[in-house]
């Protein structure tokens, strides 16, 4: 017999649903913004000012240089030269590492909402609990009820289980090193631009077309700055074309920069990545702020904070 | 084996000291001869008898008197204490808690001379040689030991592997010359393998020591 109408500790479907949705929405919520950028806490901590660039020390051969462009006109316009850190555009690339963070990115917020019902389910849902002839002297065969999986518009018994989420993080430092190798792989083949500001005479995209054609721009370009706010003319030029994308950098990540064909850097977006890379790459707790248990990055609370004044 | 990792007295597989100690000892460069002032504790100034220990034990406590065991209980728990608001007195404790807690290591002086730890600025600079061996994070060699064990869970092959990390340049050069410093050290040739990918050099055994030797007269 088939106790339906007791109590079920198994979770039905909308019950297991809402317990993942409430188990992960912590980490949902924090991976709103990119995926791959420091963690909140560091917003107070001043370490740009701290960091001294020059004595950390450069990789072997000669300092990687890159020409200053400006979009004012049409034709190339170059207006300086900019010496690039090494252990950010100059790292011997491996592909793997871009492969596991562009793999990472694709399926860590993916979930697969295949449910089938068992028979206990399809009893609550459709009914069907009780035995439909009585065991013996029918002359057919014998059964509990109409819902066990050998009947049509039955339970399933071994089948996919209620939503399933393919979250996953990769360790805090292959996700640095994929932004560090697809940087020296985009300026090794040539897709890299740095360019002084992001002003431009007209809003029309014309402008825009006439631009990537002369300069031998690809066909989809990613423009980066350090603030989230971009100039008007650029922003109504590029709002029409959909290969032509703006970016701040806290959004930077390996998968566009792959996406698109070139990327375009400001001087002011080159100076913050690196700085922040080389924080990363030369940061000693990591441990205790990337360290992650089953609800999302560690915080590190100290009680002194309650102290500190309000200014 | 010789990390001290399995020195931890928690777990389950617990080496014992004896046997440490041997493998720590296989090569005749961790034996013998002092290279620092750490761990000099000297039996033989340990005094023979129970009586004599007593006295001098004794002559101690004379010299500290009640200095050793504090008249009054001191109030950890419940401190009485008032927090202000100022934030120029917050500025000190903020320093306190800014150097308390790095993020990241000071970059150290850039003088010729060793420390008294043996540590030294790098002496040489990308391009002085053919390769470069670049420091780790917090200023030491990239040299680092581990248990090398087989991927495939049926094969059950160990063995120690010495790691160099972070090199530039020429890898296969730094390889023979590290091979010929430790032929000249022991008469004897060591398996290595070069990753040129992940810019690594590894070598069979416990040869950390005589890597770092390496680089010291280097210059790295």
């Amino acid at each position: 017999l088939i106790h339906f109408y007791k109590r079920s500790k198994v979770m039905l479907a909308k019950a297991r649903l809402a317990e993942v949705l409430r188990r992960r929405s912590s980490e949902f919520i924090k991976l709103g913004r990119s995926a791959s950028t420091l963690p909140a806490n560091d917003d107070q901590f001043d370490f740009l000012s701290s960091f001294d660039i020059k004595a950390h020390q450069a990789r072997y051969g000669n300092p990687q240089e890159v020409w200053v462009e400006s979009l004012e006109t049409v034709q190339p316009n170059f207006t300086g030269i900019r010496q690039l850190h090494q252990d950010v555009f100059a790292v011997y690339p491996r592909i793997d590492l871009i492969h596991k963070n562009v793999v990472w990115q694709t399926t860590y917020s993916k979930v697969n909402y295949a449910h089938a019902k068992t028979v206990r389910e399809m009893i609550h849902y459709f009914g069907g609990g009780a035995k439909p002839w009585p065991q013996k002297r029918m002359g057919r065969a014998r059964h509990g009820s109409i819902r066990s999986p050998q009947w049509k518009d039955g339970g399933k018994a071994h089948g996919p289980r209620g939503p399933k989420s393919f979250y996953h993080m990769i360790p805090y430092h292959t996700r640095v090193f994929g932004l560090t190798h697809t940087l020296t792989v985009k300026f090794i083949q040539d897709d890299i631009h740095v360019v002084k500001d992001l002003e431009i005479p007209t809003d029309d995209p014309d402008f825009i077309h006439e631009i990537i054609s002369s300069r031998g721009w690809g066909k989809s370009t990613l423009v980066v700055d350090k603030d989230d706010i971009f100039p008007r003319n650029i922003t109504a030029a590029t709002d029409q074309i959909k290969h032509v994308n703006l970016m701040p950098l806290y959004g930077l990540n390996v998968l566009s920069m792959l996406k698109h064909h070139t990327l375009i850097l400001t001087e002011s977006a080159v100076e913050e990545l690196t700085k922040k890379i080389l924080f990363a790459l030369n940061r000693t707790d990591s441990y205790a702020r990337t360290g992650l248990s089953h609800c999302g990055p560690k915080p590190v609370d100290l009680k002194i904070e309650k102290h500190r004044p309000v200014v | 084996f010789t990390s001290t990792r399995d020195m931890n007295v928690y777990s389950q597989s617990r080496v014992l000291l004896s046997q440490w100690r041997r493998s720590v000892l296989a090569l005749p460069s961790c034996r013998g001869f002092r290279e620092n002032e750490n761990f000099t504790f000297d039996w033989d100034k340990v005094p023979d008898t129970l009586e004599k220990e007593r006295k001098k034990f004794e002559e101690y406590k004379e010299l500290l008197g009640d200095a050793m065991v504090p008249k009054e209980k001191m109030n950890i728990e419940n401190i009485e204490y008032t927090a202000s608001q100022d934030p120029k007195e917050w500025a000190h404790v903020q320093h306190y808690m800014d150097v308390s807690s790095p993020r990241f290591i000071p970059v150290p002086d850039k003088d010729d001379e060793v420390k008294p730890s043996g540590f030294f600025y790098p002496k040489v600079k990308p391009g002085d040689y053919p390769y470069f061996v670049r420091r780790s994070r917090s200023w030491l060699y990239p040299v680092y030991v581990r248990e090398y064990t087989h991927p495939v869970p049926n094969d059950t092959t160990k063995f120690t592997v010495t790691d160099i990390k972070h090199v530039d340049g020429d890898i296969f050069k730094l390889r023979e010359d590290i091979d010929k410093f430790l032929y000249d050290r022991y008469e004897r040739e060591f398996i290595a393998s070069v990753s040129e990918i992940t810019r690594k050099i590894m070598y069979r055994g416990n040869v950390e020591k005589d890597i770092k030797d390496f680089l010291k007269l280097k210059g790295f």
